[in-house]
């Protein structure tokens, strides 16, 4: 069953389709919660509450017809950056607007596409990685990455635009 | 932050990951409403990001979590009235169904855009802040892309008994004019710009809004713009020139990014 049906059948109130869902997609929310957090049992809530939006608002997939595994990657990085600064989310879950479906179709296309990422992140310098782990994964902004790296403020936030414009190149190689 | 058309491409990103500040979130939040060329930029920014998260290695799930999450969506379930029962769920969904397919249609996506137009029209002058919070959800309704949140809040807006209410009829056959308005804080530099009946452009053109000098004085450029299906517009600057006195507003079409010097003939203006 595809994510569309098997949202649909969550919509209709399925709880055996809401544990197809957590099946299909818990362990990499939960790795991403946990690579932020580094406390399982933190990790866990989050997964918990990104994966219980979509019990709650299954109909707001379905109809964008995103790429559903992208969105709970984002989603849930930017919830467990929230718990890690201890802040009130900046955006509420579900704000984000999904991925088109265009970019990452298909499930094989999509493991293909992280398996490329994962070979351009073990090349990339030094100097762009430890930067855009510590935007992306340790939640620092710019400044704290300035001032932890002790390179000027214009510095990171070129390194970190370079990062990710090599994963970018890479989606599309 | 911007070259004043466009958001600088690293500052897009750090926006993507969630780090910049809430003050310099702002300026980028207005211009994503208006910027078709940064919202794609924005667009792919994520994707990329979402790849990377996706690359962090596999670990095993804590033993019994799945146990304590289906424990914890049945209790959700009841607690939401969301269960297997038919009386409970089809209510529920059927309203989701109904909204969404009344926002998902362009016709009411328009109506709406339309009866937000004469919203923000109507409020008061000094609070730009409240139009920018408006313009997000103006933008998304257009899409038809909006959460039950903020679409209860539209709801409450719209029927509230404090609210303008303006009737609706069927368009004449003849194109009505295109109209517009403008509100421009001179001392914080904000400028609202809302559009009506604005002619679609070839590819490759776009409106520009301009700030017109007194004295022969050169004009300003303020932005560019593109309207949507329906001709309708909005344009939020938190960082228009400040300090200015004004004589009047003018909008031009353009080559797409803008330009320096308005070319004629100018399709809308106002003094």
């Amino acid at each position: 069953m595809d994510d569309a049906a098997l949202l649909d059948a969550v919509a209709e109130g399925n709880q055996d389709a809401m544990a197809a869902v957590f099946d299909r997609y818990s362990r990499i929310v939960y790795c991403i919660a946990l690579r932020v957090l580094r406390e399982p049992s933190l990790a866990e809530d989050v997964m918990q509450e990104v994966l219980l939006q979509v019990w709650r608002r299954p109909q707001s997939f379905v109809a964008q017809r995103g790429n559903l595994a992208a969105w709970l990657s984002v989603v849930t990085r930017n919830r467990a950056i929230d718990v890690l600064r201890k802040r009130s989310p900046l955006d509420p879950l579900g704000e984000m607007p999904l991925p088109d479906p265009r970019d990452m179709a298909l499930e094989s296309e999509q493991s293909w596409l992280i398996d490329k990422v994962r070979g351009v992140l073990d090349t990339l310098p030094a100097e762009q990685q430890g930067p855009l782990e510590l935007a992306y994964f340790q939640g620092l902004s710019h400044t704290e990455i300035a001032e932890r790296t002790g390179s000027p403020l214009g510095t990171v936030k070129t390194r970190i635009r370079a990062g990710l414009m090599t994963i970018r190149k890479a989606m599309n190689a | 932050m911007s070259d004043r058309l466009h958001i600088a491409q690293p500052d897009l990103t750090l926006y993507a990951m969630g780090a910049l500040s809430p003050d310099e979130m702002k300026p980028v939040d207005a211009h994503l409403l208006v910027c078709a060329r940064c919202k794609e930029e924005l667009r792919k920014n994520t994707l990329a990001l979402a790849a990377y998260a996706q690359t962090t290695p596999e670990v095993a799930l804590p033993g019994g979590a799945k146990e304590r999450f289906m424990a914890r969506l049945s209790e959700t379930a009841q607690a939401e009235g969301k269960n297997a029962k038919p009386s409970a769920v089809a209510p529920r969904i059927q309203k989701a169904s109904f909204r969404q397919t009344i926002f998902a249609s362009g016709v009411w996506a328009s109506a709406l855009a339309g009866a937000f137009a004469v919203l923000l029209a109507a409020v008061g002058v000094d609070d730009l802040r409240q139009r920018a919070e408006i313009g997000p959800l103006l933008h998304e309704a257009q899409k038809g892309e909006i959460d039950s949140v903020q679409l209860n809040q539209l709801m409450e807006l719209l029927t509230s008994p404090q609210a303008q209410k303006v009737a609706l009829h069927q368009s004449p056959v003849a194109a009505p004019p295109p109209e517009g308005r403008v509100v421009y804080a001179a001392r914080t530099g904000k400028l609202l710009m809302t559009a009506t009946n604005l002619r679609p452009l070839p590819a490759g053109k776009i409106y520009e809004l301009w700030i017109l000098q007194p004295g022969g004085k050169k004009p300003l450029p303020a932005g560019t713009f593109a309207p949507d299906s329906s001709g309708y517009a909005a344009m939020i600057l938190a960082d228009a020139p400040a300090g200015l006195t004004v004589q009047g507003f003018g909008v031009t079409v353009e080559n797409a990014g803008g330009a320096e010097t308005p070319t004629l003939p100018i399709v809308l203006s106002g003094f």
